[in-house]
């Protein structure tokens, strides 16, 4: 199949130089088009569901909200996970689908259940499904300076900014930081309602009934139609204040006889403040899922520009987090890696094959094979990220192995046939039709040892199932063109010469011609040395530290602050402003700094008053006067002036990705299931006592211990029917005197101004006045709320817990300066050791750390399998189970340069160092395929055995040298590469390079000895000798 | 009337187009075999025979007066073929057919 391929190419080789640049330009087109991220989408199919709860205590929203929706929700096919959390007023329920799952068909699910069971919930609640957002969602953040009010902010906000930017492509939403939200805000005077007799119900209705402009239809007047409109909304304040109340005899009652009428603002769950001077109103663009960052951002950016001109004088935006700043870093990383390698590569060609026109037709190859990856990228939906532009990089060196074995056969052919009256075109197609089948197996195999990573779930397998893609795309792309453009240029381009050997191989060949020599003299110490190495290996892996991935430096921190639980929102703001100027005084290299704390206006990041995360955006790196870890540990040290607040230290996609992943933030989280809340929280102490004892533990949290106070009313129920109260209505009446009671909206052209009924201030800063608060009730009667119900102040949970219907208690950990797995197997002996745990309570570790695990058993599977398709391959094109046996006995020698590599370097073996092993795998399985294939080839034209593995490995040195250092230097830019991103690439580049020193100098040396021995069985050996 | 045996040797892709040029002159049968040539002179070659170092020929014979040669050369030097064509005429001694 495949030599009927070649020689179309060469029958039409005008045709195929217009096939190639037709791909070219429909790759640089499909690349130009490639979407563009930081990350592959690593999101999961999951639906969320945010409802606000106007007042709720969490365990009222854990019984009222979550709990229902819980049970109809449980139901739905293909969920995997269902994780609920209570707060005060939020309920997040979020459900994680099997990953092949549909997200509109899961939100269709989702939403379909959702509205049977609103109708059961209680009627203050409000919201729905969150938008189709991922956690690399949050892509552009800004906030408005100018001279304006928070609340003159918040508006231009909320009405200018944010309905432009929704419908820029790709934005999901604009989510609405801080400020005042205004509001029409009718503060009713407790004593004037009750002398007038009128209750809050009543004055929401009236206020409610007395809003609305409408149309009464058309009248006709003779040949015309008159459209009637009935003009009664509400404008003004003073409109408010006119609505009447109740009409009698003696005069009107007027909301302005019994409420002050006044622009007010609504309950704020949370704030924005900067650079520890003052509050300020935050934008935040969350795109959809699946889209462009770089293309919505850039969108953006052209929208936010157009507004800016329409804003109010001295009005600007400050972008402090822009998406595409990382995107281009991260990206650019390995365009430059890419482009670096590519000359190591052409330079290293020149050098080996020592014909600059050879050198120049194989380094057409790889961009060519980059253009038709991109063409497969495009075609299957892959975005250009990190991950698989990271597959490209790490494949850059194989990609020339079939194009250089191809070209060196032509030459070669050439050579011998300069004096031939056979045509030129045919010698081509001879010399590329003899290597078709190493060529087409090697690559195969190459293939092969990658496709296991497609195998990986979760996390691991969204992130590196496009760097396998990536690599069989280009692997697949340089096989076609080693058969089809490869020769037609060379058909073009190379020229028959003397067959001198190049510079570089007369210096190394009579080196290596001595050390073969003597190590078949000293056969014994090269096994000695081989099992000495394996020894080492072995070492090395028992001291190398675990790890999932290593972390990727975004370029922005983001400090997350924990204060008490109880802490009122004015002072938690007070204290973020004081963090923020702590260490933007410890540290220079800040240059701008952003804390949101509590909610957000959609509910998506729903944090308590007492938490707050800070984004730090730092000077460019040319400024910074030690590396980021030293950047945060001036932070950390700065932090410790300030008690009451708890820092931890995180990134913005890797906060994402952990929240995403087990509903947490940190390395690894603990969850404790159990039915009681105090046993979790006593449970959750401990073990958080335990965890921080731990060498490695940079901060351990739980929010199980945490109270905050409460007022408990409990309604007496004889004392309030006695005055004709309901439960109910008492409760609202509570409610509109501290969160406000909705009646509706004021249309001002676009905008939309609620109607809040609300306490005074007074009132609600004084918890004495409220309980004294005078009540009128249905009945026409009037009590204070302290009459009709024991009011005690105690204490209760901060949040509330479920997983799959279950309540749990969470602690969380941060590593660092330690491996993961380390810290988490030394954890769990002590947990096991200190914290016993009572029956029916269960603990399940979690967090990267479960990545980790997840990730190894499955290639501990996988990879056997891959070994074995290998196996096979091997037997098909060798013929001979003694030889395959052979090549595959060669692995475990290469691994032990990838495992003393990381041990000396001190990495960690994470997933990357995991792909850099089986990339390793393919390439010693290459090389043991090049050098035995031309043993049997020699031994079947009838050498003797001992001149067959002297001779075989003599020739075939060049090819196993070319392709491991082309390879090995293909990632040498990966190894010293320092932007964004690179941290994931260097352990990988380590394992490969460190692995292919060992691997070749096996393959050069031990393979031919170990040949000679065990090569060939006894029937083989008779029948080649004859 | 001397007869002679005339032998084309052309490109297997001209077949169809001989054979019409030759139907107009020719009124003997068209013997047409199919052959592989090996060898060196790759002269009259299509790319892809000197890719894979062998031409798919075919070989025609047929029977015709002496006097007809010229007009059968100009026949075919006429015919839409795409390769060149060689031929060669020999004297046809003796004949015969037995039924």
């Amino acid at each position: 199949m495949l030599k009927p391929l070649v020689a179309w190419a060469l029958s039409y080789r005008i045709l195929i130089l217009a096939l190639a640049l037709a791909v070219a330009g429909l790759g640089a087109w499909a690349f130009s088009k490639l979407p563009i991220d930081a990350y592959p989408d690593i999101s999961t199919t999951q639906v969320k569901i945010i409802l606000k709860a106007p007042g709720m205590t969490p365990e009222e929203v854990e019984t009222r909200v979550i709990t229902p929706i819980e049970m109809e929700m449980l139901g739905i096919p293909d969920q995997s996970i269902l994780r609920s959390t209570a707060k005060y007023a939020i309920a997040d329920i979020t459900i994680d689908f099997k990953d092949s799952t549909d997200i509109y068909w899961a939100r269709q699910q989702v939403a379909e259940r959702l509205a049977g069971v609103m109708g059961d919930l209680p009627a203050s609640v409000q919201g729905g499904l969150a938008p189709i957002s991922t956690p690399l969602s949050e892509l552009f953040m800004f906030t408005i300076e100018g001279p304006q009010t928070l609340q003159e902010k918040r508006t231009l906000l909320d009405w200018t900014i944010r309905p432009a930017l929704r419908t820029v492509p790709g934005v999901a939403d604009v989510n609405s930081l801080g400020g005042y939200v205004r509001t029409f805000e009718v503060r009713p005077d407790a004593e004037a309602m009750a002398a007038a007799g009128i209750s809050i119900a009543e004055l929401r209705d009236a206020i409610e009934s007395g809003n609305r402009n409408d149309g009464s239809g058309r009248l006709q007047t003779g040949e015309e139609a008159l459209i009637v409109r009935a003009v009664g909304a509400i404008k003004t304040l003073d409109d408010l204040r006119a609505v009447v109340l109740r009409s009698s005899p003696g005069g009107i009652l007027r909301v302005g006889d019994v409420a002050q009428v006044a622009t007010g603002s609504l309950t704020r769950y949370g704030a924005v403040t900067e650079k520890g001077k003052h509050e300020t109103v935050e934008g935040l663009v969350i795109a959809l899922r699946g889209a462009d960052a770089r293309a919505v951002v850039s969108g953006v950016k052209a929208r936010l520009a157009e507004i800016e001109r329409t804003l109010p004088a001295g009005t600007h935006l400050n972008v402090f987090y822009d998406r595409s700043d990382l995107v281009e870093k991260a990206v650019g990383t390995v365009e430059e890696a890419l482009l670096e390698a590519t000359v190591l590569v052409v330079i290293l060609l020149i050098l080996f094959l020592g014909d600059w026109r050879a050198a120049a037709i194989v380094a057409v190859t790889l961009p060519m094979a980059a253009l038709i990856t991109f063409l497969f990228m495009r075609g299957m939906g892959l975005s250009a990220n990190l991950m698989s532009l990271g597959g490209l990089a790490i494949a850059i060196g194989m990609l020339v192995d079939g194009a250089v074995v191809v070209v060196e056969n032509i030459v070669e052919r050439l050579n011998h046939a300069e004096h031939s009256d056979t045509p030129r075109l045919h010698h081509v197609f001879k010399a590329t039709a003899e290597v078709i089948v190493p060529v087409t197996a090697g690559i195969i195999i190459i293939a092969l040892v990658f496709l296991p990573l497609l195998s990986l779930q979760g996390l691991e397998g969204k992130l590196f199932a496009p760097v396998a893609l990536t690599i069989v795309f280009a692997l697949a792309g340089s096989l076609l063109l080693a058969l089809t453009l490869v020769p037609v240029l060379s058909s073009f381009g190379l020229r028959a010469h003397s067959g001198r050997e190049p510079w570089i191989m007369r210096q190394i060949a009579p080196r290596y011609e001595r050390l073969l020599n003597g190590a078949f003299a000293r056969k014994s110490l090269v096994y000695g040395l081989a099992g000495v190495g394996l020894a080492l290996a072995v070492l090395a892996y028992g001291s190398v530290g675990k790890t999932f991935m290593p972390t990727m430096n975004e370029g922005t921190i983001v400090m997350q602050l924990t204060k008490l639980p109880s802490i009122g929102l004015q002072h938690s703001i007070q204290g973020d402003m004081a963090a923020q100027r702590a260490v933007m005084k410890a540290v220079p290299e800040i240059s701008n700094i952003i804390s949101r704390t509590g909610s957000d206006e959609l509910g998506l990041d729903p944090m308590g008053l007492n938490e707050t995360d800070t984004f730090v955006v730092l000077k460019p790196r040319s400024e910074w006067t030690g590396t980021i870890d030293d950047i945060v540990a001036r932070m950390r040290e700065a932090m410790k002036d300030l008690p009451g607040i708890e820092p931890s230290f995180t990134q913005p996609i890797d906060m994402r990705v952990s929240e995403m992943l087990t509903g947490s933030r940190g390395d690894l989280a603990v969850k404790i299931f159990g039915p009681d809340l105090d046993t979790l929280s006593d449970l959750a102490g401990r073990i958080q006592k335990t965890l921080s004892g731990i060498r490695g533990a940079s901060e351990v949290m739980t929010m199980a211990n945490d109270q905050v106070d409460y007022m408990r009313i409990d309604i007496d129920r004889a004392a309030a029917g006695r005055v004709g109260m309901p439960v109910d209505q008492l409760q609202d009446a509570l409610r509109a005197q501290v969160e406000g009671l909705h009646a509706g909206v004021v249309a001002e052209g676009q905008k939309r101004v609620p109607i809040v009924i609300r306490g005074d201030k007074a009132i609600r800063d004084n918890p004495a006045r409220f309980t004294d608060l005078q009540l009128h009730t249905p009945a026409g009667m009037t009590a204070r709320a302290s009459d009709l119900a024991h009011i005690t102040r105690t204490e209760g949970p901060v949040k509330l817990d479920h997983e799959n219907g279950s309540r749990y208690a969470l602690v969380q950990a941060f590593v660092s300066g330690r491996d993961l797995v380390g810290y988490v197997d030394e954890a769990k002996a002590a947990v096991a050791q200190q914290v016993p745990l009572p029956p029916g309570y269960r603990l399940v570790w979690g967090g990267q750390f479960e990545n980790q695990q997840r990730a190894s058993a499955r290639l501990m599977l996988v990879v056997p399998i891959a070994l074995l398709l290998i196996f096979f391959v091997l037997l098909a094109t060798l013929r001979s189970l003694r030889a395959s046996t052979l090549i595959l006995l060669n692995i475990p020698f290469a691994m032990v340069g990838g495992i003393v590599s990381l041990w000396l370097s001190g990495e960690y073996l994470s997933v990357p160092a995991s792909v850099g092993f089986i990339a390793l795998l393919g390439i010693a399985v290459l090389n043991g395929l090049v050098l035995v294939s031309y043993f049997r080839q020699l031994r079947s034209e009838g050498h003797s055995m001992a001149e067959t593995v002297r001779i075989g490995a003599e020739r075939r040195l060049r090819p196993v040298l070319m392709t491991a250092t082309i390879t090995a230097f293909g990632l040498v830019p990966l190894l010293f590469a320092t932007g964004p991103g690179s941290e994931i690439q260097r352990p990988l580049a380590v394992v490969v390079i460190g692995g292919l020193v060992t691997s070749t100098l096996l393959t050069l040396i031990l393979l031919p000895i170990l040949f000679e021995r065990f090569g060939e069985g006894r029937s083989e050996k008779e029948a080649f000798d004859g | 009337m001397a007869e002679l045996r005339v032998t084309l040797y052309a490109a297997a892709s001209d077949e169809a187009a001989l054979i019409a040029a030759l139907r107009e002159t020719v009124e003997a049968a068209i013997h047409v075999r199919k052959e592989m040539v090996h060898g060196r002179d790759f002269s009259d070659a299509s790319t892809s025979e000197r890719v894979t170092g062998t031409l798919d020929r075919i070989a025609m014979e047929f029977l015709c007066a002496a006097e007809q040669l010229d007009a059968i050369v100009a026949a075919i030097d006429d015919s839409r073929r795409s390769y060149p064509v060689r031929w060669l005429a020999t004297d046809l001694h003796a004949s015969g057919r037995l039924p």
